[in-house]
C-alpha cells in the first residue's frame, strides 16, 4: 500500500495559470522520493497539496489511504511534516525551544510529552542545546535543521521537503543528506523532497520523479531514471558520473552501469590493465 | 547594530538564570523608589548600583553598555539642558545676544540636575530588565499575570518579524549599494524610498509565508513558553533586601 498517493490532479492559481496537469505520484512507506524539475514546474504546487495547503481543482490526495478533506486537515497534517524552503518562513517564534514546542502543542501533546520530544527533536538534528538561542542568531543550515526538528517533534510518518538543500554549501548538503538518511533508519521516515541538485541524489533517494510544465514526465529508480538521455532534453543534466558513463559507451568502450564513481574508476582501471 | 544583539547578551548572562519575575520586580520596584525620592545624589546612586549590576553581576560588556547608554543620553542632554533657561526666577547669568536676553536660572539648573539624574536613573532600571530577560520570557511572565493571550502572540510575531524584516532591508540596502545605490544624498533618498516600498511587499509576502507554516503545523491559537520558574521565594527575598538597602541609602543620603 502507498503512504501518499495522488490521483489525476489538476489545479490553478487566481490568475488562471495551471500548475498541475493530471499529476499522478505514489509513494511507498520508508522510502526517500525526491520530485526534480525546472523552476516553476510545479514542484511545490504538488507538495502544499500533499499537506492540504491547496486542494485540487479535480482529482484527490490521499495520506495512508484516506484522502485529504478539509474536515479531516488537522489528522492529515499531524502524519505529514512540511519543509518550506525558505526556514525563516517555518520558524515563527523567538527562541529555539518555542519553534520546535509549536506544532506539538498545536497537536494537544502533554506538557511533559512536548518538553521530551522537542529535547529528542534536537538531539536527533544534531541542535542540543541551542533550545535558549534566538533563530536570528543562527546560521542557514543551522535554521535549517531547527525548521526540521520542529517537524519531528510531533512525529509525523511523511516529512516533505521543499527544495532542502537550497542555499547549503557542500558540506551542508553532505550533512543533510547524511541527517535524512538517519531519519529513515531511525524513525522510519518516508521523506519526498524537491530538488535541483541532482548529484546529490545518488546514494539518498530510491525513486525519482521528473516533473516538467505541471506533468510528470518520468518516474523511476533513481539510476534508470537520472541515467535518461531525456532528462536533458527537459532542461536537466544527468549526474557527472552517468554523463561519464554516456560518453565512454558513445566512444565505444564496453563499461557495465556505476552504481558510484568508485565502481567506474575501478572499472577503467581494470580495462586499461587488461590492454597493456 | 547593537540593538539586534541585546536578546543575545542576555541568554548569556547569568542573570538570565534568575526568574521572571525577580527581574521584573527588581527593575520596576526601583524605578518606582526613584520616582518615590526625589534626591538627584540618590538618583545618580541607584544608576551607578544597577550600571554595576549589569556589568559585573550580569557580564554584560561595559563596551556595549556605554553605547547603549550613549542613545537615551544623547537624546536626554539637549532636553534638560533647555531647562536651565526656562524654569526661574533666580537668574544667575544672562546671555545678551543681540537685542535677545536669555537668562541662567538657578531652579533651571537644579531642575535639570534632578531630571537627569531620575532619568539615567530610570534607563539603567529598565535597561538591566532588557539586557537580562528575553523578549518571550518577558512575555511569557505578563501573560502569567493576566495579560491577553492575543496580545502576547501578535507580541511575540511582531518581535520575530523585526528580525525578519531587518535581514530583508539589510539585503535590499546591500544590493543598492552594490549599484551605487546609496552614492550621494539624492541616490540616499531615491533607494531608500524604493527599498521602503518593496520592503513592505515583501514582508506582507513573508507574512504569507509563515501563515503557510503555521498552517502546515495546525496553529490553534497558542504559543509555546519556555519551561522556566517564573517565581522564586527566594530571590524574592533578597530583591526585598535590595530596595530596603536602597530605602536605607536614601535616608542617610538626606542626612549627610
Amino acid at each position: 500500500m502507498h503512504i501518499l498517493e495522488a490521483k489525476n490532479i489538476y489545479f490553478s492559481y487566481n490568475n488562471g495559470l495551471q500548475i498541475l496537469r493530471g499529476v499522478n505520484f505514489k509513494v511507498k512507506s520508508g522510502k526517500i522520493v525526491a520530485v526534480i524539475g525546472p523552476n516553476g514546474a510545479g514542484k511545490t504546487t504538488l507538495f502544499k497539496h500533499f499537506n492540504g495547503l491547496l486542494f485540487p481543482e479535480r482529482g484527490s490526495v490521499f495520506v495512508k489511504g484516506k484522502k485529504i478533506r478539509k474536515e479531516n486537515l488537522m489528522e492529515i497534517r499531524r502524519e505529514i511534516g512540511f519543509l518550506f524552503q525558505n526556514p525563516d518562513d517555518q520558524i515563527i517564534a523567538p527562541t529555539v525551544f518555542q519553534d520546535v514546542a509549536f506544532g506539538p502543542l498545536n497537536f494537544g501533546f502533554d506538557e511533559n510529552m512536548i518538553e521530551h520530544n522537542v529535547r529528542e527533536a534536537l538531539k536527533l538534528v544534531g541542535m542540543e542545546g541551542y533550545e535558549n538561542k534566538s533563530p536570528h542568531n543562527l546560521s542557514y543550515g543551522q535554521k535549517k535543521r531547527i525548521a526540521i526538528a520542529g517537524i519531528l517533534a510531533y512525529q509525523p510518518s511523511i516529512m516533505i521537503l521543499d527544495e532542502p538543500f537550497a542555499g547549503l554549501d557542500p558540506e551542508g548538503v553532505r550533512d543533510f543528506k547524511r541527517l535524512l538518511l538517519k531519519l529513515r533508519k531511525d524513525l522510519g521516515l518516508t521523506v519526498v523532497f524537491s530538488s535541483h541538485d541532482i548529484n546529490a541524489l545518488l546514494g539518498l533517494v530510491d525513486r525519482v520523479h521528473v516533473m516538467i510544465d505541471g506533468q510528470i514526465l518520468l518516474e523511476g529508480k533513481t539510476e534508470e531514471v537520472l541515467s535518461n538521455p531525456s532528462l536533458e532534453k527537459a532542461g536537466l543534466e544527468m549526474p557527472v558520473l552517468f554523463r561519464i558513463y554516456h560518453a565512454l559507451i558513445h566512444k565505444g568502450v564496453e563499461i557495465p552501469f556505476p552504481a558510484d564513481e568508485t565502481e567506474i574508476v575501478e572499472n577503467l582501471v581494470r580495462i586499461l590493465n587488461d590492454e597493456k | 547594530m547593537e540593538f539586534l544583539n541585546l536578546e543575545h547578551y542576555a541568554l548569556k548572562s547569568p542573570a538570565y538564570m534568575l526568574s521572571t519575575w525577580t527581574k521584573i520586580i527588581l527593575s520596576i520596584g526601583t524605578l518606582i523608589m526613584l520616582m518615590i525620592f526625589d534626591l538627584p545624589s540618590f538618583s545618580f546612586a541607584v544608576f551607578i548600583i544597577m550600571s554595576i549590576l549589569i556589568t559585573s553581576y550580569s557580564k554584560i560588556p561595559v563596551r556595549v553598555y556605554k553605547k547603549l547608554i550613549f542613545i537615551p543620553f544623547s537624546f536626554l542632554v539637549p532636553a534638560t539642558a533647555v531647562l536651565i533657561f526656562l524654569i526661574g526666577p533666580t537668574e544667575l547669568y544672562t546671555i545678551i545676544v543681540g537685542p535677545i536676553r536669555i537668562n541662567v536660572y538657578k531652579e533651571g539648573i537644579v531642575t535639570a540636575i534632578q531630571t537627569m539624574a531620575r532619568a539615567m536613573g530610570g534607563i539603567s532600571c529598565l535597561y538591566f530588565l532588557v539586557l537580562t530577560t528575553p523578549m518571550a520570557e518577558l512575555f511569557n511572565g505578563l501573560r502569567n499575570i493576566g495579560l491577553p493571550e492575543f496580545i502576547v502572540e501578535i507580541s511575540l510575531m511582531i518581535y520575530r518579524f523585526i528580525f525578519v524584516s531587518i535581514e530583508e532591508a539589510e539585503r535590499m540596502v546591500i544590493a543598492a549599494s552594490s549599484r551605487l545605490g546609496m552614492a550621494g544624498f539624492r541616490a540616499h533618498l531615491r533607494s531608500f524610498a524604493m527599498i521602503g516600498g518593496l520592503l513592505f511587499i515583501r514582508t506582507w509576502k513573508r507574512g504569507e509565508n509563515i501563515q503557510a507554516a503555521m498552517d502546515a503545523r495546525c496553529y490553534s491559537g497558542r504559543y509555546p513558553s519556555l519551561n522556566k520558574p517564573l517565581f522564586s521565594v527566594w530571590e524574592l527575598f533578597v530583591v526585598f533586601l535590595f530596595e530596603m538597602g536602597l530605602i536605607g541609602l536614601y535616608y542617610l543620603m538626606r542626612w549627610i
